[in-house]
């Protein structure tokens, strides 16, 4: 497509001429905004990193507090009117046991209405990690013990999923974050070195990775988060974990550094850099590192799905994250037990946005590799 | 051709290699060793060594070695069948593995074979028929059977079999044959029952290898060798399936020697959610009560199961592509 | 992407080649023939409206730029233009032997039988890559082998032996050995030989060949180009030439088609067209090449400018950005048609009546 735009130059139209002053980066830009799909992963992307950055705030409930007779409660929908009038609130829940098989039943109680709104004050917690502050996007208008929703039910503890989902996005998509930058400096120094020098080191870096590639990840890394000591705090697991995930990722990035570094080894402006006296590091900071960095973007996005799912699923297994630190693995731990999730289906809500995210992650990967080279 | 052979074998054991020293350090991370448990195991039940007797025992296995050391030893027994005691189950850790192995490398062979049975002709269909109707859908079935993690498929299977159909669906074995010796009937319980973690385990790897298939033809299909084709009257169903998708074929063969970990890895996880009773839940429960030397044994044998798997899928590719044989040759 | 036309020293003497006798009807006669690629830019006119006839034993040579559609046209006489390419309109008349009336093949069926029995049948191609015409996976015997079993009824044990006996035929040494080769184990000129075996394996009465000598060194080229004639002149077949390179033209030629931007500006006689080019893009192309004659040390005249973008086609005559004797007003008003300029010579130029009738 972007053919048409150079070759069409010649004409001298108004369009035209914009395309050939236009930047690499705005080139990318123009093609990027044509993939539907990849503006709408980029759009989802960016939502679920600001409920990281808020996550305190769109919580409402404290994600450790937990009520054992408030376990497994239904999800509360929101009602906006009450009577005609605009008094948004949720319906209390009153428990029965089914006479004929003793389960606790939950059903909503038209008399117990628990009004919401805006900014409520609930638990405390530091706005942005900064600002001391108890206020949160919505909650019980009284401070009431009693006043308490649970928009996406509860879980076997009697803990609010909603807010625990919200901290839970947190620690996951941080540590993918996370994961990611660090298998890319993984991937940048040694697909780098590789794809630069060449030779035997490249040799060894590249039989290095066949190998890697031929052992099955996950009972490897079950065996490193299984050693992980148990007393270590949540910290040193969440830190510990994402090392783990990130020794998965950087091959791949490795091999895209290394590929791009050998293409543009024989480009005519790095040789052209080189006859001009140019010392390899300006080479490569200048000339090089510029004229890849898309390509690394691209990969670096596309990386970002095979980390959440290995925290998922190490978490899930109960080899990652631990208790009392939230991520989507752990509440999905709560998930296990098919007859678990067949009484209590919203059990499995913390799946959707796993799922979504990784769309997301893969639609906005996708458009990035095709707006990489704006050129090709 | 002889080169390639060479090298790919040389590959392999290195890989095995590099695996059997992963295995190992595995074994040896837990803070403590072998003996700090068992001394910890014999206080439980009330007996108590004497420090000359520790000291013995440590010398007996070799503890007091260094990690090389130790390694080789550790090796040396592994090649002559023996992998350890289980502390946990205080039996021989190669009998705990023994038919949980081959039921492992069933549910990974079914679920490649599903994978090409799926992926090959959706992509080659994909391609041919590009921004068809079908082609969308297989897309976006596609894109989905990427996003979502295997064992949250197998979730969904389970909750969906329980609450529509009220049937429990996971395990390998009806529960008749759970414990049965090996018979006909037993094997063909087995398939039966193979199809669904197949389908678990394949999903993921089904839609990459889609991927890759559509992407490959599409680059092919244009060729001017497929134009000769054309040109010299052959019928176009032949064409795209004599040429594009034959030379399509090797990138596709290539990348399933990477499939193989990867479904090895997948059906760990599974295996849990389902109960199959591959060594993947023996494995996790081995892992969490620092059970090493099993779940050293374990990673050791699939790393292996998947090295063999990956040279197997290096040798299709040299019967498929004429142009590995004639390497070094013209 | 912009490929210069050849330029190569040749000699164009009054006893080269006369033209040939025309042994009757056309094999082939493409009427107006119109190839559009269809695509979200844009609709590009790769073939707009060419005409032409190839008889039995003649050689007739397509000449232009690269993108002037000559490829475009070779794919479409065999209708194995890949989309969104399609032809939109005309008609390519195949005169079949002993009376066999006539076949429309722009009107048959895609993928049919009678189609499939005229691709490699009637009509043989010759591609410009030869490494990358042959399948990169499969010998040369199987694909040769496959185009014998198409179009011959031998019995299997036969085929072989009929496949040596053409790469025999074709000057490949060695043919029982070559025969299980894989392209990448043949030279340039052997890959070339094989393909042209290939071609010719259904004993077609037509042979295209597009620009089957570009990929070649200047010895292979010479020899190709030999291998072609003294099979024509064993079988009687007619050839159509697609090359840009005029000294081919010269050498092989009985009648020339100059195509630019997917339209037929001139054609005629070999000799015609060289010693007395009518239209202004002829000129300028045959000036852009040296001869004997030329002064040395002089700058050669090359063409104005470059072939425009199919997208963004000049209004009128598609040549008049470029043309050295461009008349404001009439020229980007209306295209001109193919009209006589001489005993059997046609050229499509407001500089000669007739051509802004109709």
């Amino acid at each position: 497509m972007t053919a048409t735009y150079i070759e069409t130059v010649g004409d001298g139209s108004a369009t035209e001429s914009k395309v050939l002053v236009a930047s690499q980066w705005q080139l990318m830009w123009w093609r990027f905004r044509k993939h539907k799909l990849a503006m709408a992963g980029t759009f989802v992307v960016a939502f679920f990193y600001l409920v990281v950055i808020f996550a305190d705030f769109l919580a409402y409930s404290d994600p450790n507090a937990s009520e054992a007779y408030q376990a497994l409660l239904p999800p509360q929908p929101i009602h906006f009117f009450d009577d005609g009038v605009f008094a948004p609130h949720v319906l209390g829940m009153t428990g029965k046991r089914d006479p004929q098989t003793f389960k606790r039943v939950y059903a909503p109680d038209p008399e117990k209405k628990v009004p919401l709104r805006l900014f409520a004050e609930g638990y405390s917690y530091k706005f942005l990690g900064l600002i001391p502050t108890n206020r949160h996007l919505i909650g019980p208008v009284g401070a009431l013990a009693e006043d308490t929703i649970f928009l996406f039910g509860t879980d076997m503890q009697g803990r609010d999923i909603w807010s625990r989902l919200m901290i839970g996005t947190r620690t996951s998509l941080t540590i993918g974050l996370a994961g990611v930058t660090l298998s890319l400096l993984l991937g940048i120094l040694l697909g780098g070195i590789s794809g630069f020098y060449g030779g035997w080191i490249d040799n060894l870096i590249q039989r290095s990775i066949e190998v890697l590639k031929s052992i099955p990840t996950i009972p490897l890394w079950m065996g490193l988060a299984a050693a992980m000591p148990r007393d270590w705090t949540v910290v040193q697991v969440y830190l510990a974990i994402t090392v783990i995930i990130s020794l998965l990722g950087w091959t791949e990035l490795a091999r895209v550094v290394r590929g791009r570094f050998l293409a543009l080894r024989e480009e005519d402006f790095v040789m052209a850099a080189e006859l001009a006296g140019c010392s390899r590091a300006r080479i490569i900071a200048r000339h090089m590192l510029p004229a890849f960095m898309s390509h690394i973007i691209a990969a670096v996005t596309l990386a970002f799905p095979a980390m959440i799912i290995s925290e998922t699923s190490l978490s899930f297994l109960g080899l990652g994250m631990r208790p009392p630190a939230v991520s989507w693995g752990v509440l999905l731990q709560q998930a296990q037990n098919v007859q678990a999730i067949a009484i209590s289906p919203w059990l499995l809500i913390p799946a959707i946005p796993v799922i979504v995210i990784i769309l997301a992650f893969n639609f906005m990967g996708d458009g990035m590799r095709d707006a990489a080279d704006p050129y090709g | 051709m002889v080169s390639y052979l060479v090298r790919r074998l040389f590959m392999a054991i290195v890989t095995m290699v590099a695996i059997s020293v992963l295995s190992f350090a595995i074994i040896q991370l837990p803070p403590g060793d072998y003996i700090t448990t068992y001394i910890a195991q014999l206080a439980a039940d009330g007996t108590s060594l004497s420090d000359a007797e520790v000291l013995a025992l440590r010398e007996q296995y070799g503890l007091d070695q260094s990690f090389l050391v130790q390694y080789l030893r550790w090796i040396a027994s592994v090649l002559h069948g023996d992998f350890g005691m289980s502390m946990e189950w205080r039996r021989p850790v190669s009998e705990l593995i023994g038919e949980r192995l081959w039921l492992t490398m069933a549910v990974a062979v079914a679920a490649i074979l599903l994978t090409w049975a799926l992926a090959l002709p959706i992509g080659i269909y994909s391609a041919v028929r590009r921004y068809s109707v079908a082609d969308y859908a297989f897309t976006i079935v596609g894109f989905i059977g990427l996003a979502v993690p295997n064992f949250l498929l197998a979730l969904a299977l389970m909750y969906f079999g329980y609450k529509f159909f009220g049937i429990n669906i996971g395990g390998l074995f009806s529960p008749a044959y759970v414990d049965a010796p090996w018979s006909l009937a037993r094997v063909w319980d087995l398939i039966k029952h193979l199809p669904l973690p197949a389908i678990v385990l394949g999903t993921a790897g089904t839609a990459e290898m889609i991927r890759v298939m559509r992407a490959n033809l599409l680059d092919e299909l244009h060729r001017p060798y497929v134009k000769t084709a054309r040109a010299r009257g052959l019928d176009e169903r032949r064409v795209i399936l004599k040429y594009p998708v034959r030379v399509a074929l090797n990138p596709f063969v290539s990348i399933l020697a990477y499939l193989f970990p990867y479904i090895v890895s997948g059906s760990i996880i599974v295996s849990l959610v389902l109960g199959l009773p591959t060594v993947g839940p023996l494995l996790l429960r081995a892992l969490l009560a620092q059970d090493m030397f099993l779940a050293g044994a374990i990673v050791l044998l699939l790393g292996i199961m998947t090295v063999i798997g990956t040279f197997l899928s290096d040798m299709l590719l040299l019967w498929i592509d004429p142009r590995i044989r004639l390497e070094g040759r013209s | 992407m912009v490929e210069e036309l050849t330029v190569k020293h040749f000699e164009i003497t009054e006893t080269a080649r006369g033209p040939k006798q025309m042994n009757g009807a056309p094999v082939l006669s493409v009427r107006d023939l119109r190839t559009h690629f269809f695509q979200d830019e844009g609709v590009t006119k790769a073939v707009d409206g060419v005409s032409f006839d190839v008889c039995p034993g003649q050689t007739v040579g397509i000449v232009g730029e690269s993108g002037c559609g000559k490829s475009v046209t070779s794919l479409s006489i065999l209708r194995i233009v890949d989309p969104p390419g399609r032809i939109v309109s005309g008609k390519i008349l195949l005169r079949r032997e002993g009376g066999g009336g006539v076949t429309d093949i722009a009107a048959l069926p895609a993928n049919s039988r009678a189609l499939r029995d005229i691709r490699g049948g009637e009509i043989g191609l010759v591609f410009q890559e030869p490494m990358s015409s042959l399948s990169p996976v499969h010998t040369i015997g199987s694909q040769l082998m496959e185009a014998i079993r198409l179009h011959t009824h031998l019995h299997e044990s036969a085929v072989r032996e009929r496949a040596i006996d053409m790469l025999r035929q074709v000057g490949i040494p060695q043919p029982e050995q070559r025969i299980d080769s894989y392209a990448a184990q043949l030279s340039g000129g052997l890959r070339q030989r094989a393909m042209i075996a290939i071609a010719l394996a259904g004993q077609p009465r037509l042979l295209i060949a597009d620009e089957p000598t570009t990929a070649l060194d200047v010895t292979t080229q010479a020899q190709i180009l030999e291998l072609l004639r003294s099979i024509q002149e064993e079988t009687g077949m007619a050839v159509a030439l697609i090359t840009h390179d005029i000294g081919v033209i010269a050498e092989m030629c009985d009648y020339v088609i100059i195509m630019y931007l997917g339209r037929v500006v001139e054609q005629g006689p070999v000799d015609q067209i060289f010693f007395s080019p009518k239209h202004p893009y002829t000129e300028a192309l045959l000036r852009s090449v040296p001869n004997v004659h030329s002064e040395p040390k002089t700058r050669l005249p090359a063409l104005a400018g470059s072939v425009p973008h199919p997208l963004h086609r000049p209004e009128g005559c598609p040549f008049h950005p470029r043309c050295a004797r461009f008349m404001p007003g009439t020229c980007e008003r209306s295209q001109p048609r193919l009209t006589e300029v001489g005993p059997d010579q046609r050229a499509s130029c407001f500089l000669y009546p007739g051509a802004d009738h109709g």
